[in-house]
Parts: C-alpha cells; sequence; structure tokens
C-alpha cells in the first residue's frame, strides 16, 4: 500500500504533467469528449428508439377513423367486426371529446384558449386496436380498411419499420466513429504520456538512481492519463445532459400529434446507465493509453 | 577451540567485504573489453579513490556498483548480494542504501533546494513530516540552510555540488559512490567537498570516489585504486596518484 503522501505526490505531479503538457492534454480531452458526446447521442438514440418499438409493440397498436358522419351503430357495428379477428387482443373508443382533451394536456394555455370551446378534433373520434400480436398488424389492417365506414387505418408498424432501419444505420456509423475516436484518443493519450516522459527523462533518471520503485515512477502518468479520461467524459456528459432535455422537448412539442404520443425516456433513466458506461469509457481509456505507453518509454531511460 | 573459532568468525564479519569485486569483465561492444578482468575488495568505513586516465573504466567500475549495467563476466557482490540476480524491486531497495553523486551534479532545475533534497526522500517514501525534520538538517551539514530557496541556476557549482552531495546523503546511505564529484568545480569547492566526504566517512559511510585530481589524492593519503585501459594496475593501501606512462 502506497503511503496518503506518496498518493498525495503523484496526483500533484500529474496533474502538473498534464499543465506542462498542455497542447496535448487539450488535444487529448477534446478528443475524448467528441468520442463520448458521439457515444451519449448514439446511446440517446438506440435506448429511446428501444422504449419507443417496446411502447408500439405493446400498446400503440392501430387506430380506425370513421367517415364523416358516421352514425353510432355503424361505429359499433365496425367494433363488432373489429372484436371478431383473432388477433386483436383489445379494443378501445375514443370519442372526438376525449381526444381533445388527451391532446389538450400538451398544449399551453394560450394555444387552448384560442379554440375557445371549440373542439378542432371534431372529427377525430377512433377505435384504438392492441394486437396480440404485431407480426399480424398488416393483415388486420386490410380487413378494417375495406370495412364498410372507415375512413383511415392508422398503423405504428411501418414507423417503427422505417425507425428500425435508422436505427441500424446510427448504430453502425456510430460504433465505427467511436471506435476511430477511441483509437486516436489513445493515441494522443499516449503522446502526451510520451512527450510528458521525455520533459521528465532527467527527473525519472534521477529517480531509479535514487531507487524509486515502478509504481513510483509511473504513478503521476497514470494520474495524468485518468484525469484526462475523466475531464474527456465529464465534458460531454454535462453538454448530454442538458441537451437532452432540450431535444426531447423540442421533438415532443413539434411531432406529437393527438393520436401519437411520442414517448421517450427520461433524463434521469439514461444517465442511470450512460454515466457510469461513459467514465468507465473515458477513465478505462486513460488508464490503458498512458500505461500500456509508460511501460514501453520508461524502459528506455536508464 | 570453540571459543577461538567464534571470535575468527566475528573478525571475519568484521572484515567481510561491503563491495567485492570477482574477476569482473565488461563489453559494451562484443570483442572490446571497457574493464579486464578486475578484482578487489573494499571494506566497510573505508575511503577510496578510483583514478586513472580518461576512458580508463572508472565510471564503468562505479555504474556496476550502482547495479546501472551488469557485468559481462565475473560478479559484483555489495553487501553480500550478488548484484547481478537482484530483481527489478529490489534494485530500488538496493538503491536506497547507496548515495550516489555525479561530475554534472544532476539537479532538478525546475526546483528550489530544499525540494531536489525532500525529493530523494519523497521518492522513497518518507512521511512528509520527517522530511521538514530531515531537510533542513542535511542542508545545514552541507553549509547551504540559507540558500534552501534558491533554485539551482542561482547557485554557484560547488553549492549545486553540495545540493547534490545532501541529497544523496539524507536517506543515511551505507555507501556513498562519488563519480568526479569535483570534475567542474574549482580548488576552493572541490576541498570543500572532499572535506565532507571524508567527514560523511568519518561518521561511517563507505565512500568510493573517482577522481582526476591529483593534488587531492596525493595529499588526502587514502587507498587508490589506479585503472589503465580497462586493467587495475595498482592498488595502493595508503598513496598517492600514479602516473601511468603509456
Ligand atoms: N555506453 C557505452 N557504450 C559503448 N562504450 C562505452 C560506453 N560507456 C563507456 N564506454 C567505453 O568504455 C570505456 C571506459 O569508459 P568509462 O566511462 O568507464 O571511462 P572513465 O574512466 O570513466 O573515463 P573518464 O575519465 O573520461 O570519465 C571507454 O573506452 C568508453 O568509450
Ligand atoms: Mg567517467
Amino acid at each position: 500500500m502506497p503511503r496518503i503522501s506518496t498518493v498525495g505526490y503523484s496526483l500533484k505531479q500529474g496533474v502538473k504533467n498534464i499543465k506542462r503538457n498542455r497542447m496535448f492534454s487539450l488535444a487529448s480531452v477534446g478528443t475524448m469528449t467528441a468520442c463520448l458526446f458521439l457515444f451519449g447521442i448514439f446511446y440517446f438514440i438506440v435506448a429511446n428508439f428501444q422504449f419507443i418499438i417496446k411502447n408500439a409493440e405493446s400498446s400503440v397498436g392501430v387506430t380506425v377513423f370513421f367517415e364523416e358522419g358516421i352514425t353510432d351503430s355503424k361505429i359499433t357495428e365496425i367494433g363488432r367486426a373489429i372484436k371478431t379477428r383473432v388477433e386483436v387482443s383489445e379494443y378501445k373508443y375514443v370519442s372526438a371529446e376525449e381526444t381533445w382533451e388527451n391532446y389538450k394536456q400538451k398544449l399551453s394555455e394560450e394555444a387552448i384558449a384560442t379554440f375557445g370551446d371549440d373542439n378542432p378534433l371534431e372529427n377525430s373520434a377512433h377505435y384504438i386496436v392492441y394486437l396480440n400480436d404485431v407480426s399480424m398488424q398488416d393483415a388486420l389492417v386490410n380487413y378494417l380498411e375495406d370495412l364498410d365506414g372507415v375512413r383511415q387505418v392508422n398503423d405504428s408498424e411501418e414507423v417503427a419499420g422505417i425507425f428500425t432501419g435508422i436505427n441500424r444505420v446510427v448504430g453502425y456509423v456510430s460504433a465505427a466513429l467511436i471506435i476511430i475516436l477511441i483509437g486516436v484518443a489513445m493515441f494522443l493519450i499516449s503522446m502526451t504520456v510520451t512527450t510528458g516522459i521525455s520533459v521528465r527523462k532527467q527527473e525519472i533518471s534521477i529517480m531509479k538512481l535514487i531507487g524509486a520503485t515502478d509504481f513510483f515512477i509511473r504513478a503521476p502518468f497514470i494520474v495524468e492519463g485518468v484525469l484526462i479520461g475523466t475531464i474527456g467524459s465529464l465534458i460531454p456528459l454535462g453538454f448530454l445532459y442538458v441537451m437532452y432535455h432540450r431535444v426531447v422537448q423540442y421533438i415532443t412539442d413539434e411531432f406529437s400529434n393527438p393520436y401519437q404520443t411520442l414517448q421517450f425516456l427520461d433524463v434521469s433513466t439514461i444517465f442511470r446507465t450512460l454515466f457510469p458506461v461513459s467514465l468507465a469509457l473515458g477513465i478505462g481509456i486513460g488508464f490503458l493509453g498512458s500505461y500500456l505507453t509508460l511501460g514501453k518509454q520508461l524502459r528506455k531511460i536508464n | 577451540m570453540n571459543g577461538s573459532y567464534e571470535l575468527s568468525s566475528d573478525l571475519e564479519e568484521m572484515e567481510a567485504p561491503v563491495i567485492l569485486f570477482d574477476g569482473v569483465s565488461k563489453e559494451y561492444v562484443k570483442g572490446i573489453r571497457a574493464i579486464d578482468n578486475i578484482s578487489f575488495k573494499i571494506r566497510k568505513g573505508e575511503f577510496v579513490f578510483i583514478v586513472g586516465s580518461s576512458g580508463s573504466g572508472k565510471s564503468t567500475l562505479i555504474k556496476m556498483m550502482m547495479r546501472e549495467i551488469k557485468p559481462s563476466s565475473g560478479r559484483v557482490y555489495v553487501a553480500g548480494k550478488e548484484l547481478s540476480r537482484l530483481r527489478k524491486w529490489q534494485i530500488s531497495k538496493y538503491r536506497r542504501s547507496i548515495g550516489v553523486v555525479f561530475q554534472d551534479f544532476r539537479l532538478l532545475h525546475d526546483r528550489n533546494v530544499f525540494d531536489n533534497v525532500a525529493f530523494a526522500q519523497r521518492v522513497i517514501e518518507t512521511p512528509t513530516k520527517k522530511i521538514r525534520r530531515q531537510t533542513p538538517r542535511m542542508l545545514s551539514i552541507v553549509g547551504l540552510a540559507e540558500k534552501h530557496k534558491s533554485f539551482p541556476k542561482e547557485l554557484s557549482g560547488g553549492e549545486q555540488q553540495r545540493v547534490a552531495l545532501a541529497r544523496a546523503l539524507v536517506n543515511n546511505p551505507s555507501i556513498l559512490l562519488a563519480d568526479e564529484p569535483t570534475g567542474n568545480l574549482d580548488p576552493k569547492n572541490s576541498w570543500e567537498i572532499m572535506r565532507l566526504l571524508e567527514e560523511v566517512n568519518r561518521r561511517g559511510t563507505t565512500v568510493v570516489v573517482v577522481t582526476h585530481n591529483r593534488e587531492i589524492v596525493d595529499v588526502m593519503q587514502k587507498r587508490v585504486i589506479t585503472m589503465k585501459n580497462g586493467v587495475m594496475i595498482s592498488d595502493n593501501e595508503k598513496g598517492g596518484y600514479i602516473h601511468a606512462k603509456n
């Protein structure tokens, strides 16, 4: 076990290394930041798509709209027709008033006030049909579209399919970028440590002469790498935290409609995973980058 | 019978060499011997000069004693341990028991006098409290108490060497190795350093000094090992500087 004073000394020397080596340290932190920022965005997208798709499968079914001026008995008849289908697990009637009430919750007071007592969604009464097997959705939609009095059938799979495709592309591109950036970050940290060692060559050789242990000689450089990794992961995490709020808010405002609410994971759920994973990645890259370089560089010094 | 046996073994113990070179050769380049089959003993508490012309192998001997390099053949023992056999962690432990001083001082230029001496203790993980106590004491021994805040570049060569000496001695080494400690100093400063080394030796530390300074060697009348082209040409118990004729 190292002494407290040694730990203190190593920390101090590590910070000193970073300051002395400002250009490389900044470049390393910058690359690390970019890398983990991308990782964060990648994680946001993947996690949310998975969440949305899961939601879609379990809760969002098929929405059935009626022709204008349809009678109540006709609506009941359509309901009965839906009920006969085996793939339907549940269906629910939502009146135009309910639809409007639901949507109101997402609007500001002023926005609602502009409509007065009118229901701007008066043609929006519909059935929501939940399936017990999403793969049967196409067949069901075909069946429902042919029913008398049905104006439009919205299914969610189309959307989900596009999402899954985008998701995959985003995944591949991000993974490739992240791997490249991890490589660059490791390289830069390695360069930082290499310069640090060459600057301190004399000091290290004196340390060796006096009888410093390997641990004592390495510790400041490990501290340097780990600090760069920590800073390089905390900065993007901070950015991502602030950004996530804003983007979710924006997407919800812009793209929500009364029939389909976009549900996103909340910040705390996302960060419960993203925070430790990013931090571990940053520290891991920093540690490995300096550790691997040290062995090679220190052997050159007598 | 039994008693006399123990007595002689005690004597042997006392006489046991701290440094022992046993048929040591060193080839930096294959086939060229920088050191050629050297054997000698240095006993505890001795003061030994190593002299000889440039390139005769003096620094090579010191480097082998420090375990900076290994002999190509033969063995070097210090305090009964064969240095070639030390493992990495044992080397750092071993070096803590010796002090080293060089011609070019090898101070850290970004640190003041106090921190240079403190550094040596930091390296071997001396508690901070002890460092605060030991450093001023060591600096006053070498006569630099006043200058503890100065940086190396603000000091004369003699003062810098005294800082280096304080650094080498602060951890109480049992052996002090000095490779031309006065090589860059004027006569007055050279004598000051030599007096300090003599004082250290008087307190029980074994001292090995490589030097070109003939006057000092002649006046001090210590043991002198003379090297020439990698061969030891003389080893005088109490002597002066021998001129090796080419
Ligand atoms: N690292 C090395 N590689 C190759 N040859 C070396 C090396 N170090 C020393 N030598 C050679 O070994 C021989 C002895 O060198 P050494 O440094 O021991 O001499 P020295 O007696 O200390 O000389 P000086 O008085 O000039 O310091 C010299 O011929 C030198 O050229
Ligand atoms: Mg030499």
